[in-house]
């Protein structure tokens, strides 16, 4: 899709209209945050395993090059292919190719981030396949023709209402003529629909959550049994995956899914987690004849040598936007891309640019919530903070915010002259607004002002009020 | 080999500031996998029979103990009248079930690809105790669409094919298999989906109903 970043600020102030999203929203913290805390007190390793995870994806990714090699033979020898693509365009056209040369008419996808990353379904689109979503979430989208505002909950936007008469709409002519309102209806309805488009196509699109050097295999998670249907009845199963998702063996792979589950939906294990290795067997009695593998860089190497290299870690729970305060009241879509939230705030300026998105890595209070439920413990308040410094040394930023960081520097650099600045403004502060203890209105500040009274400050300066507190003690 | 291939690779060992590994450090890899450490395993106290069965039960599974294989044809005649669906049955060649002495009154069926039959029946390859989930793998009797076109998935295992954890059942396919299965499924309950209003609605597009069937 194509990127709209750059427009965050009214995005997320038309976010904060809209009320069916507000509602989305305030579920949030009931559902996917109390279902992970739940988990998290159930299990005492929690923490040992986070620590465990960090360390075996370090060590991945320190020998990144020699695990996709090892992974890359081990599917050859399963029967199935490998195929490196360094950007989007390069995944597109090898999907594409693929498709034609199985002449294949018809695709279902299983839900994939990277994906969405790739724009696949235009594309296909474009080159003249049918495509169809098979995640409930996603296939709502591919109707209401909208990006996912969620990685695990795609469609946390919408409303019933608005499903029932999406549904309404794009299957009156496949014989479901009553619009339906209870949600298992729904469900059910798209079962159906959805059920035909299964046996009739002729490839079958997945991402992979994990990839195994070890035996070969794409790991995939759901709870819907989508992704199985998916990869077990077209005649073509195609896997795009980054190459970031490969990690060693399946014992590895068990310790991650450990931690997925739980961080991202407050679930031990989904109902649903498959290991996928090649074409079938000789004699098996069902699954694809071909098996293809995309593994996609777009950037990551990139990243791989850069001080961003922890996001290399992330397995896509979505727990960071879960418990942004920023995610949580504009939702995803005023991120203007594919990654939302603390995540996405990190991967779509190098993605897509920091030209195109520099407000992300700005919109973000650095209150570390998101770090400290991340269950591969990246750091993110600090790669968002690193951002805002390239921001700044390539001149990125606005020339008023530059101004003011070089004023408030050099000032900062004279301690005699910020005292003799800061302590007679506090002072003037702390009076002004000492019967209402804040300031409705305030020059330089109406950002704030508009929508929130300005505490006043307590008195005297910290610095004033630390010696203060030096001397008392002697 | 294509020029994204070696494109890549390049990028991914100048990031990493070093060229391809050394053969003494290819081998160190290759040792780590071959050997495959285990990690963090998370402690259980309750015995695995009693977990496995409570977990699955957590997940809307229903379950039910038998002494013997011999009764599952009649536990699967109660099941099904339950349920209130036709008795007519898609069993995979799985030898397990193989012993189970099938009534008159329940129709046998070969499973079929893409048919829309509504009750499958599977065996499973060994239960894990710690999240309460079943263990299915792809073979000439076992076709995988089995475990998830129809309505009901009924799936019979034997109490000696417990396990207590994932890793336990990795040792055991490394030895039954000298390469993984092509499918190998671990299901922990029916089909279920959140994706209308955050609300769990069951058999999204997998078996609305998992029994669980565990003998000895």
């Amino acid at each position: 899709m194509q990127p709209h970043s750059r427009h965050f600020k009214a995005n997320a102030e038309a976010a904060l209209r809209e009320p069916n999203l507000q509602a989305a929203l305030k579920q949030l913290e009931a559902g996917f945050v109390a279902g992970r805390q739940a988990c998290y007190e159930a299990l005492p390793e929690f923490e040992s395993l986070r620590d465990r995870a960090k360390d075996i994806l370090d060590d991945t990714l320190d020998n990144l090059d020699a695990y996709l090699l090892e992974y890359e033979a081990r599917v050859i020898e399963s029967g199935g292919q490998v195929h490196w693509a360094s950007t989007p365009d390069e995944a597109r056209d090898i999907v594409i190719r693929i498709c034609r040369d199985a002449e294949a008419r018809t695709v279902i996808r299983g839900k994939s981030m990277v994906g969405e990353e790739i724009g696949i379904n235009d594309a296909l689109e474009a080159a003249d396949f049918e495509v169809t979503e098979t995640d409930l979430g996603e296939y709502i989208l591919q109707l209401a023709k909208e990006p996912p505002s969620h990685i695990v909950a795609p469609a946390i936007h919408k409303t019933k209402d608005e499903i029932s008469d999406l549904f309404l709409d794009h299957h009156r002519d496949l014989g479901f003529t009553h619009r339906q309102t209870e949600r298992g209806a729904l469900v059910n309805e798209a079962r159906q629909v959805l059920r035909e488009k299964f046996l009739a196509a002729d490839v079958g699109m997945t991402g992979a959550n994990f990839l195994i050097a070890e035996t070969g295999s794409n790991v995939i998670v759901t709870n819907e049994g989508n992704g199985d249907l998916t990869s077990t009845l077209p005649r073509v199963q195609i896997v795009t995956a980054a190459i970031d998702k490969v990690v060693p063996t399946l014992e590895d792979a068990s310790l991650l899914l450990r931690l997925l589950g739980r961080s991202a939906t407050g679930q031990e294990i989904t109902a649903y987690t498959t290991f996928t290795t090649g074409p079938r067997r000789r004699r098996d009695a069902d699954g694809p004849d071909e098996y293809h593998v995309v593994l996609i860089d777009n950037h990551r190497s990139e990243m791989l040598g850069s001080e961003l290299r922890p996001m290399l870690r992330c397995i896509r729970c979505g727990a960071c936007m879960n418990h942004c305060p920023v995610y949580g009241r504009i939702g995803g879509h005023a991120y203007g891309w594919v990654y939302p939230g603390p995540m996405g705030s990190v991967l779509t300026p190098l993605m897509v640019g920091l030209d195109e998105a520099g407000h992300l890595p700005n919109a973000c209070t650095l209150n570390g919530r998101c770090e400290t439920v991340c269950p591969v413990k990246i750091p993110l308040p600090n790669l968002l903070r690193s951002l805002r410094s390239r921001q700044h040394l390539q001149r990125q930023n606005s020339s008023l915010v530059r101004i003011a960081l070089a004023l408030w520097s050099w000032i900062a650099l004279r301690p005699r002259l910020y005292q003799m600045l800061t302590r007679p403004a506090m002072s003037l502060l702390s009076r002004l607004g000492a019967k209402s203890g804040g300031f409705r209105r305030m020059p330089l500040a109406s950002g704030w002002t508009r929508v929130r009274n300005l505490p006043a400050p307590q008195g005297s300066t910290f610095q004033a009020r630390w010696q203060k507190q030096q001397r008392a003690r002697k | 080999m294509s020029a994204a291939r070696k494109q890549i690779l390049t990028r991914v060992r100048s990031a990493l500031g070093r060229g391809e590994l050394d053969k003494a450090q290819l081998a160190e890899l290759r040792d780590r996998i071959a050997r495959h450490p285990r990690h963090i395993e998370p402690a259980f106290s309750e015995p695995q029979r009693q977990r496995f069965r409570q977990k699955l039960e957590a997940a809307e599974a229903s379950f039910v103990e038998l002494d013997t294989i011999a009764g599952a044809a009649a536990e699967i005649e109660r099941y099904l009248e339950a349920c209130g669906v036709a008795k007519r049955v898609v069993t995979s060649g799985d030898k397990l079930l193989h012993a189970i002495e099938w009534p008159a009154s329940i129709e046998l069926q070969p499973w079929v690809a893409g048919s829309d039959d509504k009750v499958g029946l599977t065996a499973a390859y060994c239960g894990i105790a710690e999240t309460g989930t079943l263990l299915l793998v792809s073979g000439e009797q076992n076709p995988t669409s089995l475990n998830f076109l129809p309505d009901y998935h009924i799936v019979v295992l034997r109490v000696e094919q417990l396990l207590p954890r994932m890793e336990d059942a990795w040792d055991s396919l490394r030895t039954s298999f000298t390469q993984m299965p092509r499918t190998v499924n671990f299901i922990s309950g029916p089909s279920k989906t959140a994706d209308v209003e955050q609300t769990v609605e069951y058999g999204a597009h997998g078996p609305r109903c998992l029994h669980v069937i565990l003998v000895g």
